[in-house]
């Protein structure tokens, strides 16, 4: 099998018993989580903050979050878990900040690659609102559904995490450029599908 | 305002993405980003803290090179090529799942890969060659060629590139090439007949934004050179021959000015995989020189090219140029070909290289489903069995070449359930429109479903079927064939009823089926195809895995193909009747020492240590008495088989058989031998069983007499059995000749001779018949001075008590 060994602080416990933790009420379990995943949920935040005292307050707000959340929920996959509290914290985060007219993030260019592609009415009512976006999100996963694995992962990197190029580069060990290309790809095949399935035909 | 709201819109989109796609791939990203290790955090925290203090300082668009400089595109630079770009690649939509893993086990697998990028091969060449004074990098071309040069825009904001300036000159959009996107704008430019370097030079990159036009921010060289010549080295490769591991050519080098020399420096030949040189050598001389690589992964892609470090121009700079390039793919060690079905059993087919010499065994085979490993196989197997229906799995072959493991895989489909059955609340009915005439079938299948059904000739049942009704596939004349897969769990009474073409039963796992729960005899297809098929060969061999302890009654019933049964230690071996019909099989190895006997609805086999050949058996049915003997077909519906003398392990036996023709008669519960009850496995010794009797017509060890079953009434009413529990009668027995020494035995109290030919016989504790009205005795006789003619019986009087039992003195 491959060798799949994170570096990092080899004294960090297995997932499943800092989980038992969280169900103990043991308080270990917030120094546990924080001593081996603190870093990775800093990335998660600052792709979407780009900001140390908003990311520390995220990652504060996400330890109290999960140690609430923690029991009844006994999540399977730990890591995925905080990783999905933390990026809604900083969403929030990020919304609020938006109206202070912050510097803008990885998560606002990102979100701005997308924006041609996507329809808005802003004479909507919420519940119509509502239901764009959730169709949106519906036409989303079926396009990614008919992608590579390799596409699919690099979507999600950079448009669900935020991910700048070069780290997606990095990650695949391919070059910026080359990850520019697929990007470029996966784009267009997003707006012919978006097209195909009639998305663009609907105009109110 | 509303921008932010779209912006709302697209975030909680991407938010709405479903979930097991998201947590899929940040399952993978988290896995990538732990290997990048802390590395990148001391980046992000530098980036971190440069970030605040431009917060701090003003609203400052951040320059760092990690973080793109909002959405202005950035001009990067220049390159030139020779050939025209490739279309941009597709993306891959509906990719049917190839085998192919993103993680595979040993990291280094040979067998057909998806295409990755692939770096080009100059830029692999020039990360690993270094050369002296390297300067910068110069094109090539002949006078009056056509190169393309490609101008690099780092453009997030995809923005249209309008048009831009070469040499002064304005190219718009309508005048780039194919191949050109928002990126990345190709130009194709000829480069006119002087030689020389010539210099592009571009500037003033237009863009649109909304409807300003505007100009790109120039970060990149601006500047390329193309030198001009006809005499750039040039190269020929003859005579190339691949192999499993290597690859070898000859090769001629043309290089008239002799420029390489003039560099100092040497021809390469080298030998890339997707990003990295494997393996280079230095080619000695421009006449034909014979190259070879060896060392390489079998069927895998590689590149060759031929590399020259030279300057064509004024010589002062040396550059690496690719003289000449071509793909080429190692040939396959092993391959498994393409999978096919054998009935239900996944058959495949794995090839070793003909040329190969050395050891054509795997290390391993095992069977994956995505990325989980299911299971090993014997690294000798052809197929296997019992695939849960309509799936694809993937098939991963492991071997050692050259010191080296490799690993091949290969896509493999199980059997897909036939369509157009008709179902009902997931249970197959009827076989609705479906047309075969062999059914996949992998749902429950209701009673009579296939009844009478004369089109269909192999079923195979698959691992969504977890029951068979009643008379499923009854009268289905024309079935030869029946697959059970290891999912079927109980068959229902008659299912295969008068499936009488049937010659195969196919299974997969013996232990399985052991533990199917059959109804009855016709539950179980074996019983009359008579040959079981384990992973497609005949079963003569049967090994009973460990761990079973018992056997539905049904499930071996008329499997003649068993010659041999071996059977691990935890099996019950009272179960053994499991065997009954197997005729070739012995079951004597494993006959308990105390159950000599069996009986069940067709036959009855009895051991008894007597080897006197000649006996007959006697038994009583409701009341009558037959008489069964190898010498006569005495009665309808009762025959005695076979006699023969059999070695058991304690010495040597009579084994009896007898056909019951008519099953739906009552059951033999239990017969005597020898004063030994014997009852049939499993049933509790009730007194009202019926009992045989098995007397000897002569033997030297005694004298039995032969029943006269034609004047013993064996019927009595009886009104309850009396306050000690017995009941009484008074019997008349009669006989020819007058003995004194004669025995007779009632049930199993034998009593002693009386000299009285009227007895009073008390029978214990009541043998009821079916209706617990009918009461049955039976009355053996033995005479050990001589034969004893017929014997009579009468019953003169009954009750529950001896005085109730005595006959009227007028009598």
């Amino acid at each position: 099998m491959q060798k799949n060994t994170p570096e990092r602080d080899p004294v960090t416990l297995p997932d499943e018993q800092i989980v038992a933790l969280y169900w103990a009420r043991d308080e270990k379990a917030i120094d546990e989580t924080d001593k081996k995943y603190n870093r990775y949920l800093y990335t998660v935040a600052y792709n979407i903050l780009h900001n140390d005292p908003d990311c520390e307050e995220c990652l504060n707000d996400t330890y109290l979050g999960t140690w609430n959340a923690i029991p009844p929920a006994r999540p399977s996959i730990f890591q995925i878990f905080l990783s999905k509290i933390m990026r809604n914290t900083a969403i929030v985060r990020y919304k609020k900040n938006r109206a202070d007219k912050r510097v803008p993030s990885e998560l606002t260019v990102s979100m701005e690659e997308l924006d041609k592609y996507v329809v808005y009415n802003e004479y909507a009512s919420p519940v119509e609102q509502d239901y764009e976006t959730r169709r949106l999100a519906r036409l989303l996963s079926d396009y990614l559904r008919t992608l590579s694995d390799k596409h699919r992962f690099i979507f999600i990197c950079r448009y669900y995490c935020s991910d700048r190029i070069s780290d997606i580069a990095d990650m695949l060990h391919i070059s910026d450029r080359t990850v520019f290309r697929e990007l470029t790809a996966i784009k267009s095949g997003l707006k012919e599908f978006l097209a195909k399935e009639g998305y663009y035909d609907e105009q109110r | 305002m509303s921008k932010d709201k779209k912006e709302d819109l697209i975030i909680d989109a991407v938010s709405g993405i479903d979930e097991d796609i998201v947590d899929k791939n940040l399952k993978k990203r988290f896995e990538l980003w732990c290997k990048k290790g802390a590395k990148r955090l001391s980046m992000l925290k530098i980036a971190a803290i440069a970030a605040c203090v431009a917060l701090l300082a003003s609203f400052i668009v951040v320059i760092l090179p990690l973080i793109p400089t909002g959405q202005i595109p950035v001009y990067q630079g220049m390159t030139v090529s020779n050939e025209a770009p490739p279309p941009a690649a597709e993306t891959a939509s509906n990719r049917p799942f190839t085998s192919n893993r993103t993680l595979s086990l040993l990291g280094k697998h040979s067998g057909k890969e998806e295409q990755k990028t692939r770096r080009p091969v100059v830029d692999i060449v020039k990360d690993s060659l270094t050369v002296d004074a390297e300067s910068e990098y110069l094109y090539y071309a002949k006078p009056g060629e056509d190169i393309y040069i490609t101008v690099h825009i780092n453009n997030p904001g995809e923005f249209e590139i309008l048009s831009f300036t070469l040499n002064g000159v304005k190219y718009s959009t309508y005048m780039f090439e194919e191949g050109s996107d928002l990126e990345n704008l190709v130009l194709k430019v000829n480069v006119g007949d002087a030689e020389g370097v010539v210099e592009y030079t571009i500037d003033a990159i237009k863009y649109v934004d909304g409807t300003k036009i505007k100009d790109v921010l120039m970060e990149g060289d601006k500047t390329v050179s193309v030198a001009i010549t006809p005499d750039a080295p040039t190269s020929e490769i003859t005579d190339v021959n691949i192999g499993i591991s290597d690859i070898s050519f000859n090769t001629y080098l043309n290089d008239e000015k002799n420029l390489v020399n003039t560099s100092g420096e040497d021809y390469f030949a080298v030998i890339c995989n997707n990003d990295t040189i494997v393996e280079k050598k230095i080619i000695s001389s421009k006449d034909k020189t014979p190259i070879s690589f060896t060392g390489l992964d079998p069927d895998t892609t590689y590149r060759y090219a031929i590399i020259g470090v030279y300057d064509a121009i004024d010589g002062e700079g040396k550059c690496i140029h690719v003289i000449h390039e071509e793909e080429f793919t190692t040939q396959a060690l092993v391959s498994i070909g393409d999978s096919y079905l054998d009935g239900a059993d996944v058959c495949f087919d794995i090839t070793w290289h003909e040329g190969y010499t050395g050891n054509k065994t795997l290390d391993a085979l095992a069977l994956y489903d995505g990325e989980n490993k299911l299971f090993d196989l014997d690294v000798t197997s052809d197929r296997i069995a019992d695939l849960p229906f309509d799936k694809e799995f993937t098939l991963v072959a492991i071997y050692t070449y050259n010191g080296t493991q490799y690993e091949t895989y290969k896509t493999i489909y199980s059997p897909k359930t036939s369509e157009g059955l008709e179902m009902s609340y997931g249970v197959v009915v009827g076989v609705g429109s479906c047309s075969d005439t062999v059914l996949y079938i992998n749902a429950p299948i209701a009673e009579s479903a296939f009844k009478d059904n004369t089109h269909i000739k192999e079923v195979y049942l698959g691992s969504g079927v977890e029951t068979v009704g009643n008379n499923a596939f009854g009268s289905c004349s024309e079935l030869t064939t029946v697959g059970i897969s290891d999912g079927v769990k109980r068959i229902e009474g008659n299912a295969f009823h008068e499936c009488n073409s049937l010659k195969a039963v196919r299974i997969g796992d013996v232990g399985s089926w052991c533990e199917i729960e059959f109804e009855n005899t016709t539950s179980n297809p074996l019983y009359y195809a008579k040959n079981l098929y384990l992973n497609g060969e005949l079963v003569a061999d049967l090994v009973i895995p460990e761990g079973i302890t018992s056997i539905n009654r049904y499930a071996f019933n008329n499997c003649t193909s068993i010659e041999t049964v071996t059977i691990p230690d935890s099996f019950n071996r009272d179960n053994w009747e499991v065997f009954i019909g197997c005729e070739n099989l012995d079951v004597s190895n494993f006959v308990p020492d105390d159950m000599l006997a069996h009986i069940n609805n067709d036959d009855l086999i009895v051991y008894t240590n007597s080897d006197d050949i000649d006996c007959s058996i006697t038994y009583t049915n409701e009341g009558t008495s037959f008489n069964a003997s190898a010498s006569e077909d005495a009665f309808p519906w009762i025959r005695l088989v076979s006699k023969e003398k059999v070695d058991l392990k304690n010495g040597i036996y009579m084994k009896i058989r007898i056909d019951e023709f008519d099953p739906a008669n009552e059951p033999i519960f239990s017969f005597m031998l020898s004063d030994q009850r014997y009852v049939e496995f499993g049933m509790p010794e009730y007194d009202d069983n019926v009992i045989y009797n098995i007397t000897r017509l002569s033997g030297s060890d005694g004298c039995w007499t032969d029943w006269n079953n034609t004047s013993l009434p064996t019927i009595i009413e009886q009104a309850g059995n009396g306050a000690d529990g017995k009941l009484y009668l008074t019997v008349k027995l009669f006989w020819d000749e007058v003995n004194s020494t004669f025995v007779y035995s009632i049930n199993d109290s034998v009593y002693y001779p009386r000299s009285v030919p009227q007895q009073i016989i008390s029978i214990m504790n009541g043998r009821w018949g079916n209706n617990n009205s009918e009461v049955y005795f039976s009355i053996f006789l033995t005479d050990d001075s001589g034969k004893v003619g017929s014997v009579g019986c009468t019953v003169l009087e009954y009750g529950t008590s001896a005085e109730d039992a005595t006959v009227p003195s007028g009598n």
